[in-house]
């Protein structure tokens, strides 16, 4: 494959650059949906940072095409493209806010390139989804299975069947904007091979090796990322600090944006 | 007959705890964080939780763990970004171990400033409409592993058609020859078997071009054009001179005015003129010419082929380029019908047209083609392309 210029990698994530700050900030959304997931706290940063919102290749308005199933089997194709992502735009000393697996992926990103990041803000990670021996993951293998399965029948839709929706809504007025359900759809076959990537990777091993500080954002009853696997990973993490929002869910950024805005500010302003 | 006042509000009120708890649908109201607040009796009974136990569940906590993932990383945030989702299908799991497929649609309701005030999901049974989906789903799968199993079918058919006219051609080609030979060694007295002979073998190479040109139009490489820059003239008369040998008892008139060069291809051309010819001579009326003419003109290029007879039925003439389209109403004739559609192609590799009219005054067809303008010309004999490709015939 030819080497991608600097406006070839900006365009393959759809990344958007805003804020008054020179501090870059970068934002990466998880499993499932695309950038909007930042659009409730995004703009309290826009003031004193330099934010970089992106989707990652498969997601949001990527580019489809670049979809490598071989490269973005692990979550080191990921983490590649952030890195490609803060060169071409000559960034570093980067604070990284990462939802989900994409926390998982900053993690990965910070030890293939030191310097990158100067700290970790990390909502509603987990470094493994699976229960093994103590470890309480939140899911049995059996259940891994299950979803995994479910995906490939795709009897529930996943990753939406949503053309006709979008089709059937004309004239409703909260489509005026954006189209019905667009943030969150995209090709069933990658949110197909996505799901078995993020659920099927075990990286507890890196978190010894994280040596940037970190800010664990945990949700109280989180059915992706139980509180067990918060107080995990902050144990096995030298610099870490973890915080247990009273939001529930996985999404804290959407259900509860002021206090998640709030913790992120404690922990970058100490 | 009641008062109004007082009592009416309140069977209203009862009217609408009624409407909410006893209905085919399932209802839940959530708070903004999405804990359930109140479901009715029908959600109850679907996941055999009681409404009590239901208070203070997640949506997710009713769904099965495909469902539940999809809810989390998906729905919850479609529906915190665009205040709703709809006609989603899920799969409930119960408390016993049931499992129900729904269709979901959520919206949230929101305070003046913007913030989720409550949620309200509306569920409806799906079981058999998804399970009518799912047969549509494995029909269309049936039918289309069934459509591509004939295409390969046809496509095989198609290619042993081509292969066999192909390896046809040299037998036949040896029986020519051999004829020749009789011609010269047998006596006067077995001419009319000689002319039986020729007339036979000459219809089966015809027979033979004819379907080899179709199987490849039909495969898709269509009427491939070798165009030169060609004197017609010595071509015509010499498709004229092999029917007169074909059919001796038959006047063939000829008016040629092709005295400048067509860029065209002139196997096609004679292939053209010869199936023209032999169908006026088939079809037309045994006693009477058959007329050739074929001009030059500054723009045009121009044959036609006219026979007296029996005009060709209105039905036959809306599909004569039709391949195997027959007179069946005159059995005693023979081809497989592929003649005029071949013809047809010709012409369309050319950018020509074919047309022709039919009455009881006399049947005639015209190849009438467009020669290129004078600053494209190029001298005798030289090769324009190898052809003009493909020429899908479907």
């Amino acid at each position: 494959m030819s080497r991608l210029n600097n406006m070839d990698i900006l365009r393959r994530n759809n990344v958007i650059v805003k804020g008054n700050g020179s501090r870059p900030m970068m934002f990466a959304h998880g499993f499932g949906c695309d950038q909007n997931m930042w659009r409730y706290v995004v703009p309290a940063f826009e003031e004193n940072f330099k934010v970089v919102l992106f989707d990652h290749v498969g997601s949001g308005k990527s580019d489809l095409s670049a979809y490598d199933p071989d490269k973005y089997a692990k979550l080191e194709g990921y983490a590649q493209d952030i890195i490609e992502i803060a060169d071409s735009l000559r960034i570093s000393d980067i604070i990284f806010v990462g939802h989900s697996v994409s926390a998982l992926i900053g993690m990965i990103a910070s030890q293939l390139a030191p310097g990158l990041f100067t700290s970790l803000v990390l909502v509603g990670p987990s470094p493994s989804y699976i229960n093994d021996g103590d470890y309480i993951g939140g899911f049995t293998r059996a259940q891994i299975e299950e979803l995994l399965e479910s995906l490939d029948q795709n009897h529930l839709g996943w990753s939406m069947a949503m053309a006709p929706v979008i089709m059937g809504n004309p004239d409703r007025k909260e489509l005026s904007e954006e189209l019905a359900n667009s943030f969150c759809s995209t090709d069933p076959e990658i949110t197909k091979h996505f799901a078995r990537t993020t659920f099927l990777t075990d990286k507890r091993e890196i978190l010894s090796g994280v040596d940037v500080p970190s800010l664990i954002l945990q949700c109280s009853e989180d059915v992706i990322a139980p509180q067990s696997v918060g107080e995990y990973m902050h144990r096995h993490m030298k610099d870490s600090t973890l915080v247990v929002l009273k939001a529930t869910g996985h999404c804290p950024n959407l259900s509860a944006p002021e206090e998640t805005i709030e913790a992120i500010r404690n922990f970058l302003s100490p | 007959m009641k008062p109004p006042g007082h009592s009416d509000v309140n069977d209203l009120q009862a009217n609408f705890e009624d409407f909410f708890e006893t209905t085919l649908c399932g209802f839940i109201i959530a708070d903004p964080q999405g804990s359930i607040l109140r479901a009715n009796t029908t959600i109850a009974a679907w996941t055999s939780y009681s409404a009590h136990e239901l208070k203070g569940k997640r949506f997710s906590d009713l769904l099965t763990i495909g469902g539940k993932i999809y809810y989390e990383t998906h729905l919850w945030p479609l529906l915190r970004m665009q205040g709703f989702f709809d006609e989603v299908v899920l799969e409930l799991a119960g408390n016993t171990g049931q499992k129900i497929r729904v269709m979901v649609n959520a919206f949230e309701r929101r305070d003046a400033a913007g913030r989720p005030h409550f949620i309200r999901y509306t569920v409806l049974k799906a079981s058999d409409r998804l399970q009518y989906e799912q047969n549509l789903l494995q029909a269309k799968k049936i039918a289309e592993h069934e459509l591509a199993r004939q295409k390969e079918i046809a496509t095989l058919r198609e290619q042993l058609i081509a292969v066999l006219g192909h390896d046809l051609r040299n037998p036949l080609f040896a029986i020519t020859m051999a004829i020749q030979v009789l011609e010269t060694s047998l006596g006067a007295e077995n001419a009319d078997l000689i002319a039986i002979l020729k007339r036979s073998t000459f219809r089966m190479k015809e027979l033979v071009t004819s379907i080899t040109d179709f199987a490849r139009s039909r495969l898709g490489e269509g009427i491939v054009l070798n165009r030169q820059n060609t004197l017609l003239n010595p071509v015509l008369e010499q498709v004229v001179a092999e029917m007169r040998l074909v059919y001796p008892a038959r006047e063939i008139d000829t008016e040629f005015d092709v005295a400048r060069p067509v860029v065209c291809d002139p196997h096609r051309i004679a292939q053209l003129l010869s199936n023209l010819l032999g169908n006026a001579l088939t079809h037309g009326d045994a006693n009477s010419p058959v007329l050739v003419r074929a001009s030059r003109e500054d723009e045009t290029f121009q044959i036609s082929v006219c026979n007296k007879g029996v005009p060709i039925p209105p039905d036959l003439q809306a599909r004569l380029f039709t391949p195997f389209v027959r007179n069946e109403s005159r059995p005693s004739q023979h081809g497989l019908g592929l003649g005029l559609y071949i013809c047809a192609e010709i012409a369309r590799a050319h950018h020509a047209s074919l047309t022709f009219t039919s009455n009881e005054e006399r049947t005639c067809f015209t190849f009438r083609m467009n020669v290129d303008p004078p600053a494209a010309r190029v001298p005798p004999g030289s090769n324009i392309d190898a052809g003009t490709g493909p020429h899908n015939a479907g």
